[in-house]
Order: structure tokens, then C-alpha cells, then sequence
């Protein structure tokens, strides 16, 4: 039996790159390791589809990102949040709050 | 501005882009390599580890696409694309550019010229620090107060600063051997200050000076050859000398708009002259707040100087020195603004007709193209990206025509620069490229590229496949057809463009040849300008007066002479009082030109008097006060009861007894109608600044008009010569009254002049266009006519057949043109001297004659093209 695969709510992978980032720097594995771990294997995203989300949370000043060293002393690219994302991801987590708790209300009444 | 950042991030992206490639594929290989080593340490072997981790991943060359999905800049880099396609394709024929260009540059150029003069003109922006806390009022209704009631205004402190300018002054400049009337800018000693002008070199007036004085670049240049150690040294004015402590800069513009451009600034002398109000607002001031401060000071002023007829606390009003409400301070702007408001009519019109023009080339050079398209859109092109190429192709058009008609722009306006004004004030057009003129010269291009962009995007909208193939007639004919609409309306605006051109053209035959009522012809005028310091009072002028009538008239040549206090159609006063007359208990308030008017004024002037006597010797200071009304003022006044004798009681009690009456003639302008008019002895009442203007009558041999035949110049010469002996510091000016009336001509010679010019330009144009479509037209007929020459068709029947049709075009443009232009021509009267209708049949008569002389010709040179074709290359053409 495979997992459930839940399609990934729209601006939901721009959320969780957010909140992975939210404690500081991290290079794209880090950030996809990260996402797999919090959603305990149950969120499966093609892990390539992260890079080009990286790209457009660029265009969008969101992130930005630097070359460093990685923890196995390699050449990694590390991004961050700007003021920006840290604004978009507060405004992000109480809409999604928001929304999940409406569907939570709609289950329990239906 | 969200956005625009995003499109900053992308095209700093874009600069970068090849590094930008690198590091994705470092970052994607970083990722493949740090799972592999991860699922290797946790047992696997290493080639189903790189299975894993790539599966994992997904296709690399999709993401790499997708990333850089990301940072494309969408339509801007379609634009570059479509952009250099047409620049490649234009190079390729040379002509067609050339042609296009250039009627768009000739309507860009003249457009752009008139939107320079009237933002120079009417948009004025000072040359000041912060002119936007800068503002006027004018007090009591009036626009100068006297300096010392300004000075109790400071007093008062309604703001920061307040300071004084008067603009239409004049001082006398000694230069040598000769003395100059120049113009100046009279202001109180912190105006520089206050205002923050700018200067080129050294400083501004300071508060206490009184024998200083600042240079307009002009001047500088012109007069004193642009002499850079001019610093320090003194210039003779008013027979003082003043010290130049400082030049204004090439681009100075005063706080007064209209283009006023002083050669000085002369301080401001202690309790004498009237000056405009100027104050500095404090940062972020509304006007209501500005006004409700100084309404305060204006109070107060009144309850301590009641008693000199004015109220001060009455009629404040408030201007910006800026923008468009600054419009309201100086008055004569109404007229003005209609005149730009036309002239910028008639420039679109012109502009209009020049885009025609492109629009028709455009559509003539798909027809060549027409093929190449329908292979595109066979190719599955999507239509859209066809009209995008149309539109990259009109926009490359009207840049390039933008540019040159900038440089068309620079041109015109050095032209226009050199042109004297004959206003009796200093005016100059300094029309600098600036934020508002690149602002508009870019919405005129976009304008453009539409305007003409949619006939071609149109025809090509219609163009299909097969038929793109098949070169098929039908489209050829809608590619025709559409063309002809095109010329039918440039053809049509054309008439209209003619039809005020010419109109101006008649308006100006009339007001040269209008009756004005004197003697032009026969009489110099010797405008003396006496200084207040020698001539302090009404006496000491009117002693100078007296002696210098008695030599003038003793000089050979000269007839009589006689002075006046200024010669009508140079200037104008005119002024509105109370009057009672024995038929009249309440005193009527009539508008009247006013002159004060030497012995044998109207014997000099050639105006007749219709009843009773003119003014003589015996009119003066002591004797009873007596007056000349013009007819109109006389039949306003008493009617049909003989006005000789009958009193007139003024407003200040003084009653003039009415001696004579005049013949009507024109004061102001040449257009005026009805004006009333009342002469009162040049030596009575004498005032102490009575100005002295001479004129003398010099007769011809026969008595008639000798115009040019050297009398005059030797006149001239006699008063000039006699006039400077008498007093050296007096500005003397003498010149034929003919030549002096350029100010009553001017806007009659300007508008034609200009509309004139435009209609010609809009006739080259639309004659252009004619001519190209006819042209093209035949090329597309030479098989026929071909056929027709070798079945024997005569020259005369070939010339007929294409004249045909430029006459259905020409007569259909003309006819539409001329309805229009018959409506449209309506509210031009207030523009025209009265008796000439806006519909003037001779003006109209013209403009048909013109375009069908002009329609033959641009027919001419196609037809004999028609008329060269060989039957036999042209049917085997194809």
C-alpha cells in the first residue's frame, strides 16, 4: 500500500519553503529534507519542482540567496527570508489557519 | 510598484544570464550528490542510490526550464524581438523609411514647436528655489501697490518674507554718446533673497542698495559683447551710475510667466513707484490659510491708510507664481490661451495628415509583403503576432520620427527665438528642452504608432491564407479601398488646415489695409523718455514740451507737430469713471480709450474735427478745463443734442467743458469696434510723470502719402539730432508712425504667418499622399494599361483614366473638407477684424482653387509614368 499522495493545496509549497526558512538560512536539499520531515512523509512533492518555486519566491522578494558552504564543506547555495517573506509568511499561516479551520468546521457539522 | 521591482529583479537576472545557467546546474548536481551520499550511508549501493535520488527528483532539463520560466520577462522581450525585425526589414528599403520619417518628423516638429512656445509662454516656471511656496496676491483689487504702503505689509508679517517686482519698466541706459531705453525689473531689496534666483555670475540685489543693478544674459551678450569682467563695473541708468554685481543665467525666467525677459533689475527706489506683491508661503500653506493671513495684514493696512480712495481690504486675491492657476495673475492670458488653444488644433490636424501618409506607405508595402505573411500564417502563426509586428513597425516609424521632429523642434524654435516681438514690453522665447516637453513629444509617438498602426493591423486582420497565396484581387481592392479613405481624409482635414490658413491670410490684407482713422503716412513719431530727476514735475515737462513744439516746427519738412502723452495702436489706456452731464442726474459709467493731447494734435493726425474747435495754445495749466470727445462718446453722452459747451462733472468734482468733437479712429487695436473715446489738453492737469511722445507731420510734395521717398529719413534724422543736443539723458526713439504699428499688426501677422504655414505644411502632406497613392495605383493598373494603349487608346484617354480617379478622391476630400471646415471656421471671428466673415467667400475661392492645382500636380507625375508604359513589356509582365 502507498501513502495517499493529497494534492498539494495552490501556494501550499510556497508556504512550507517559508516555514522551513523560518529558522535561518538553509541550502534547496536542506529545505526539501526539511519539508519531507514536517509532513512526516505524507506531503510526497517531486523534489525538483522545489528549485523552480525557489525561483518565482525570488522574483517575488521574498528570498534571497547567497553561495556558502554547506555542513559537508561543499559549495551550496543558501537562501533566506527577506523582510518581505517574513511579512508574507505570517499573512500566509493565518489564511491557511483560517481556511483549515473552516474545513475542520464543515466536517464536523456535515 | 510592486511590479516594477519584480521587473528590476528580472532584468538585473537577464545581465547575468549565463551565470544564472551555471549556478542551477551547480545547485541541481549539489542536491543529486548530497541524497546519493545520504541513501549510500544508510546501505545502498551506489548505482541504485543515483537511480533513487534522480527519480526522486524528477527530469532536471524540466526543472531547469520551469526555473527559468520564472524570471522571463513576458512581453517586453516579444517587443525587442518584433522590434529588431522591423529595424532588419526597414533597412532594406531606404525610401519607404525616408518618406516616412520625414512627414512624420515635419508633423512632429511642429507640433512639439507649438506645445515649447505655449508652455514657455503660459507654464511658466520661475527660476526660483522652491517656486512651489512662492505666491502673488493682488490687494484692493489692485496688481501694484505703492512701495511704502508695501513696506507696511512686511511690517505686518502675514508670512516668512513678502517682497515687491513691477515688471513693465522701463529705465534710460547711457552708453557712450548715446542714451537707450531698456527694459527692467523694479524690486525691493530682499527679492533676491526671498525668491532664490539663480545667478550665472557674482550675486543678487541686496535689502538697502539702491545703485546696484543684475544683468540679463541677453544684454550681457548683445550689449556689453558678453564682457566676463563685467563684475564691478557701472553702468549709466537714469543718469546715475549703478554698480553690476551679478548676470543672470541663459534659461533665467522670471516670476512673472509670458516669457517676460528683462535686460536688468534695478532696485526698487524708497517711497516712490508701485510694485506687485510676492511672499514666500510657508511649507505646506493651503491658499485659503494664505489668504486669511494676509487678509489680516490687508485690514490693516486700511484702518491706517483710509483716506486715498482705495480699499485695500476689499478684492484680495491669491496666485501661485506656478502651474495653471498662476494663469489668473497677470490678465491678458484669455485671448492668448484661445490663440495656443487653435494653433494646437491645427498642429494635431497636421500631425494627422502626416500619419495618413505612413499609414498608406505601410499598407502599400504589405501589399509586397503579402506573401511572406500569408506563409507565416500558414506556418500556424497566431494571428496576434502579426498585429504585433504591424505595431513594432509603427512604433519603430514614430520613434524615429519622434527624434527627428525633436530635432525639427530645436530648429524651429532658434528660428522662432530670433523673431522680435513688437509688444511694448521685453519679451523672450527661451523654449528649452525639458521634463514636459520629452513627456509629450512621448505620448505624441505613442500617438502615433497608433494612429499609424490600425489601418495596416486592419487590412492585415482581413488578410487570409489562401488568398496571400493565390494573390488574389480581392484583397489587393480592400488594400486599395482602405487607402483611398485614407487620402479622402487627409484630403478633407487638408481643406480644413487651408481654409483657416487663408482666412488668416485675408484677415491680414484687411488690417494692413484697414482705415485707422489718422495718418500713417504722413507723420514720425519721437518718443522721448525724460528722467524723473531732471524733470521732477508737470511744469518742468511741460516747459521742455513747449520748447521743443517750437523747434520741431521750425524744422525743414516738418508741417506741424503737436505731443501727446502716448500715439494710439502702440499702446492703449483706457479707463472707466463716473460722468454726469446736465441730461444726466445719476452719472453714467461708460469704458473709454483716454489721451491727454497736445495743440494741433488732430491736425497732425489727419483727424477730422466734426463740430467745434481742436485744442491750441490757450489751453493750459490756469485756464478753464476743456475737453474733445470722439463722436461715439459724444452721441453716447448727449445724443442728438449739440454737445459744444455743455459741461462734463467728473468723479473729483472738476467740471471740463466739451470744446469739440473728433472723428472716430482706432486706439487699442485694429480690430476694435465702437470704442469711445475723450481727449483732454496735454497741458492741463499736468501730472509729474506726463510722458512726452511727439509727433510731427511731414507732407509729401503733392500732400499725399511719400512713403520711402527719403523725406522722412531726413525728418528722422533732424528730430533725433535736435532732441539729443537738448538733453543727453533722455532715451530717444524716432521712427515713422508706419513703422511703429507692428504692435497692431502683430497678431494679425502672427496668425498668419503661423496658420498660413501650417496650412501649407498640411497641403505638402496630404500632397504627398495623394500623389503616392495614384502612383501606386497605376503600378497596380500597367497591365491594364498596357492592354488599353495597344488597343489603341489614346494618351489623352490614359491621362483621363488615372486623373479620374485622383479627381474622385480630391473632390470627395474637398467636399466633405469644406462642410466641415464651414462649422469649423465659426468661433474664429473672435480672431478676425470685423466686416470679415469666417465664411469669406475669397478665402474658400482659394482654398478650392489651391488643393485642385496642387491634386493635378501630385496627379502629374504618375499619370506621365501611365503614359511611358510600353504595351508590350507591360502585358508580358506577369
Amino acid at each position: 500500500m502507498t501513502p495517499s499522495n493529497p494534492e498539494l493545496l495552490p501556494g501550499t509549497l510556497y508556504l512550507l519553503v517559508l516555514r522551513s526558512l523560518s529558522q535561518g538560512p538553509l541550502h534547496g536539499y536542506a529545505i526539501a529534507k526539511r519539508i519531507k520531515q514536517a509532513s512526516a512523509d505524507v506531503l510526497q512533492i517531486e523534489e525538483g519542482s522545489l528549485y523552480p518555486a525557489l525561483n518565482r519566491m525570488l522574483v517575488k522578494g521574498w528570498l534571497k540567496a547567497e553561495w556558502g558552504i554547506s555542513e559537508n564543506n561543499r559549495r551550496a547555495r543558501f537562501y533566506s527570508l527577506t523582510a518581505d517573506g517574513k511579512a508574507q509568511l505570517e499573512q500566509e499561516t493565518a489564511a491557511f489557519d483560517r481556511m483549515v479551520d473552516a474545513i475542520r468546521l464543515v466536517l464536523r457539522t456535515a | 510598484m510592486r511590479s516594477a521591482l519584480e521587473w528590476w529583479r528580472k532584468l538585473r537576472h537577464l545581465a547575468a544570464s549565463r551565470a544564472n545557467e551555471r549556478e542551477m546546474e551547480e545547485e541541481i548536481r549539489f542536491h543529486l550528490e548530497s541524497r546519493v551520499a545520504e541513501l549510500e550511508a544508510d546501505g545502498i549501493p551506489p548505482r541504485e542510490a543515483q537511480r533513487l535520488a534522480r527519480r526522486e527528483f524528477g527530469g532536471t532539463m524540466r526543472v531547469r526550464e520551469e526555473a527559468r520560466e520564472a524570471w522571463r520577462l513576458g512581453w517586453l522581450a516579444d517587443l525587442a524581438t518584433d522590434l529588431r525585425h522591423a529595424a532588419r526589414s526597414f533597412a532594406k528599403s531606404p525610401g519607404f523609411v525616408t518618406v516616412a520619417v520625414l512627414s512624420l518628423a515635419l508633423g512632429i516638429g511642429a507640433n512639439t514647436a507649438i506645445f515649447s512656445i505655449a508652455t514657455t509662454f503660459l507654464f511658466n516656471r520661475p527660476s526660483a528655489r522652491d517656486a512651489s511656496t512662492l505666491a502673488r496676491f493682488r490687494v484692493g483689487g489692485a496688481s501694484h501697490l505703492p512701495v511704502n504702503y508695501l513696506e507696511f505689509l512686511r511690517t505686518q508679517k502675514p508670512f516668512e518674507d513678502l517682497a515687491g517686482v513691477a515688471e513693465e519698466r522701463w529705465v534710460n541706459w547711457t552708453h557712450g554718446a548715446e542714451t537707450r531705453r531698456t527694459s527692467a525689473f523694479v524690486v525691493s531689496g530682499n527679492f533676491f533673497d526671498m525668491v532664490g534666483v539663480p545667478l550665472a555670475m557674482g550675486r543678487g540685489l541686496r535689502p538697502g542698495e539702491d545703485n546696484t543693478v543684475v544683468l540679463g544674459h541677453f544684454f550681457w551678450q548683445a550689449q556689453l559683447n558678453g564682457n566676463p569682467d563685467i563684475l564691478g563695473r557701472s553702468l549709466v541708468l537714469d543718469a546715475k551710475p549703478y554698480t553690476v554685481v551679478g548676470v543672470l543665467p541663459r534659461d533665467h525666467r522670471t516670476v512673472s510667466g509670458f516669457g517676460l525677459s528683462p535686460n536688468l533689475y534695478v532696485p526698487a527706489e524708497r517711497d516712490k513707484g508701485m510694485l506687485a506683491v510676492i511672499v514666500r508661503l510657508p511649507q505646506g500653506m493651503t491658499g485659503a490659510e494664505a489668504m486669511e493671513r494676509m487678509g489680516t495684514a490687508a485690514r490693516e493696512l486700511q484702518r491706517v491708510h483710509p483716506g486715498d480712495g482705495h480699499n485695500w481690504a476689499e478684492n484680495l486675491r491669491y496666485f501661485p507664481v506656478e502651474g495653471l492657476e498662476s494663469f489668473g495673475a497677470l490678465g491678458p492670458g484669455q485671448p492668448l490661451l484661445m490663440f495656443f488653444g487653435l494653433l494646437w488644433a491645427v498642429v494635431l490636424l497636421v500631425l494627422l495628415i502626416a500619419c495618413a501618409n505612413v499609414s498608406g506607405l505601410l499598407l502599400a508595402r504589405m501589399a509586397s509583403r503579402r506573401q511572406e505573411i500569408a506563409v507565416q500564417l500558414s506556418l500556424g502563426a497566431p494571428r496576434n503576432r502579426i498585429l504585433r509586428q504591424c505595431f513594432a513597425e509603427s512604433l519603430l516609424l514614430a520613434a524615429l520620427g519622434t527624434a527627428a521632429g525633436l530635432g525639427l523642434n530645436r530648429l524651429l524654435i532658434a528660428l522662432i527665438a530670433r523673431i522680435e516681438i513688437p509688444v511694448p514690453l521685453s519679451v523672450r522665447l527661451v523654449a528649452d528642452v525639458d521634463d514636459r516637453l520629452a513627456l509629450y513629444a512621448c505620448a505624441i509617438a505613442l500617438l502615433c504608432s497608433v494612429a499609424v498602426g490600425v489601418a495596416p493591423a486592419l487590412h492585415a486582420l482581413r488578410e487570409s491564407v489562401l488568398s496571400g497565396l493565390k494573390q488574389s484581387e480581392r484583397t489587393a481592392s480592400s488594400r486599395q479601398r482602405l487607402r483611398r479613405v485614407l487620402v479622402v481624409g487627409q484630403m478633407a482635414v487638408c481643406t480644413v488646415l487651408l481654409a483657416t490658413g487663408f482666412l488668416f491670410l485675408r484677415n491680414l490684407q484687411e488690417s494692413a489695409a484697414m482705415d485707422v482713422g489718422f495718418d500713417t503716412g504722413n507723420t514720425v513719431w519721437a518718443s522721448v523718455r525724460l528722467l524723473d530727476s531732471r524733470y521732477p514735475n508737470g511744469e518742468s515737462r511741460a516747459a521742455f514740451a513747449r520748447e521743443i513744439l517750437d523747434q520741431m516746427q521750425r524744422l525743414p519738412g516738418v508741417e506741424s507737430a503737436t505731443v501727446a502723452n502716448w500715439i494710439p495702436l502702440t499702446d492703449g489706456r483706457s479707463r472707466r469713471t463716473p460722468i454726469r452731464t446736465a441730461f444726466t442726474p445719476e452719472p453714467v459709467s461708460p469704458r473709454f480709450t483716454w489721451m491727454h493731447v497736445g495743440p494741433r494734435y488732430f491736425e497732425t493726425l489727419g483727424i477730422a474735427i466734426r463740430q467745434g474747435r481742436e485744442f491750441s495754445e490757450f489751453d493750459r495749466e490756469g485756464s478753464s478745463l476743456v475737453v474733445i470727445l470722439n463722436e461715439r462718446m459724444a452721441k453716447h453722452l448727449f445724443g442728438e443734442v449739440d454737445p459744444i459747451g455743455q459741461p462734463l462733472r467728473m468723479r473729483d468734482e472738476t467740471v471740463l467743458t466739451v470744446v469739440g468733437v473728433a472723428a472716430n479712429s482706432k486706439y487699442g487695436m485694429i480690430g476694435e469696434t465702437g470704442e469711445m473715446a475723450m481727449y483732454e489738453p496735454w497741458f492741463q492737469k499736468l501730472d509729474e510723470g506726463r510722458a512726452t511722445e511727439f509727433v510731427v507731420r511731414v507732407p509729401g510734395p503733392d500732400g499725399s502719402s511719400n512713403r520711402g521717398n527719403g523725406t522722412h529719413a531726413a525728418v528722422v534724422e533732424g528730430l533725433r539730432t535736435l532732441l539729443l543736443r537738448r538733453d543727453s539723458s533722455a532715451a530717444v526713439e524716432v521712427k515713422p508712425i508706419s513703422q511703429a504699428l507692428g504692435l497692431a499688426l502683430f497678431p494679425s501677422r502672427a496668425g498668419a504667418a503661423l496658420l498660413g504655414g501650417f496650412g501649407a505644411l498640411g497641403l505638402l502632406l496630404a500632397a504627398v499622399g495623394l500623389g503616392g497613392m495614384i502612383a501606386y495605383s497605376v503600378q497596380g493598373r500597367t497591365k491594364e494599361i498596357g492592354l488599353r494603349m495597344a488597343m489603341g487608346a489614346s494618351p489623352g484617354a490614359i491621362f483621363r483614366l488615372v486623373a479620374r480617379e485622383a479627381s474622385w478622391i480630391a473632390g470627395i476630400g474637398l467636399a466633405v473638407g469644406l462642410t466641415v471646415a464651414f462649422f469649423a471656421v465659426q468661433p474664429l471671428t473672435a480672431f478676425l477684424v470685423p466686416g470679415l466673415a469666417p465664411t469669406d467667400p475669397l478665402a474658400f475661392g482659394s482654398v478650392v482653387a489651391v488643393l485642385v492645382t496642387v491634386s493635378l500636380l501630385a496627379t502629374f507625375a504618375p499619370a506621365r509614368r501611365a503614359l511611358g508604359v510600353a504595351p508590350l513589356q507591360a502585358l508580358r509582365e506577369e
